[in-house]
């Protein structure tokens, strides 16, 4: 993933998809926090704590879409 | 997936477009993809949306009326008959859809329900959801494993 960028698109198994926006942060070692649609998604899915996604990429590099699966909502 | 029936297909089908809009009584919205074969009209990817949208499983009944310029009002019943409720957010919900990789209509294959391109799964990456990243809306994702690598590249 881009560290410059701040959009994500999230794909779900429905096809559906979520504009998100996405943080770099160095805080306890890199991660991106996903914000934004991501609230819309977990609200739409009804996602809850314990719920099980699988997240996916095609390949290495700068990936502006993630592809997402709920196993279990 | 679903299937329109051929005489609504008949009557209506020069009415609906690539994609059509549901629409429920809370103004929550879904784009479904519309695929046509042999006459009729399927629609497919987007359709799965209301399965946990509104928590309904095998049995149950979805009512479309069509309003015309491809929209369509849905409510939907439980396999008992009893309306489900329809979930309320502000604003309202809008299922859309990717339209730009949806792919070249072939008319000679068969409509057939979105699932994902493996592909797309190469560099997975499983978790189960904390309490933070429901309540507040984020998704945390650390460099934990080595499947995460793809997040920095």
């Amino acid at each position: 993933m881009d560290t410059s960028t701040t959009a994500l698109n999230i794909l779900d198994d429905n096809g559906n998809v979520w504009g998100c926006t996405l943080m770099f942060g160095t805080d306890d070692g890199p991660h991106f926090i996903i914000g934004g649609g991501w609230k819309r998604l977990v609200m739409a899915r009804r996602l809850r704590q314990g719920s099980r996604l699988v997240l996916g990429a095609p390949m290495a590099g700068k990936n502006t879409t993630l592809y997402l699966r709920v196993i279990r909502n | 997936m679903v299937v329109l029936p051929s005489m609504f297909g008949h009557d209506f089908g020069d009415q609906i477009g690539r994609y059509v809009k549901l629409v429920d009584s809370n103004y929550n919205e879904f784009d479904v993809l519309v695929e046509r074969n042999n006459g009729l009209i399927y629609l497919t990817t987007g359709w799965h949306a209301l399965k946990d949208f509104y928590g309904v499983s095998l049995g149950s009944w979805v009512t479309m009326v069509f309003v015309g310029a491809s929209k369509f009002g849905i409510q939907l019943k439980d396999r008992f008959g009893r309306k489900v409720s329809t979930p309320k957010f502000t604003p309202s919900m809008r299922f859309q859809l990717e339209k730009i990789v949806t792919p070249f209509h072939n008319f000679d294959v068969l409509p057939s329900p979105f699932v994902h391109d493996e592909f797309n799964f190469e560099f997975s990456y499983e978790k189960r959801l904390t309490g933070d990243e429901h309540a507040g809306g984020f998704l945390v994702s650390f460099r934990s494993s080595l499947l995460l690598t793809f997040w920095f590249l």
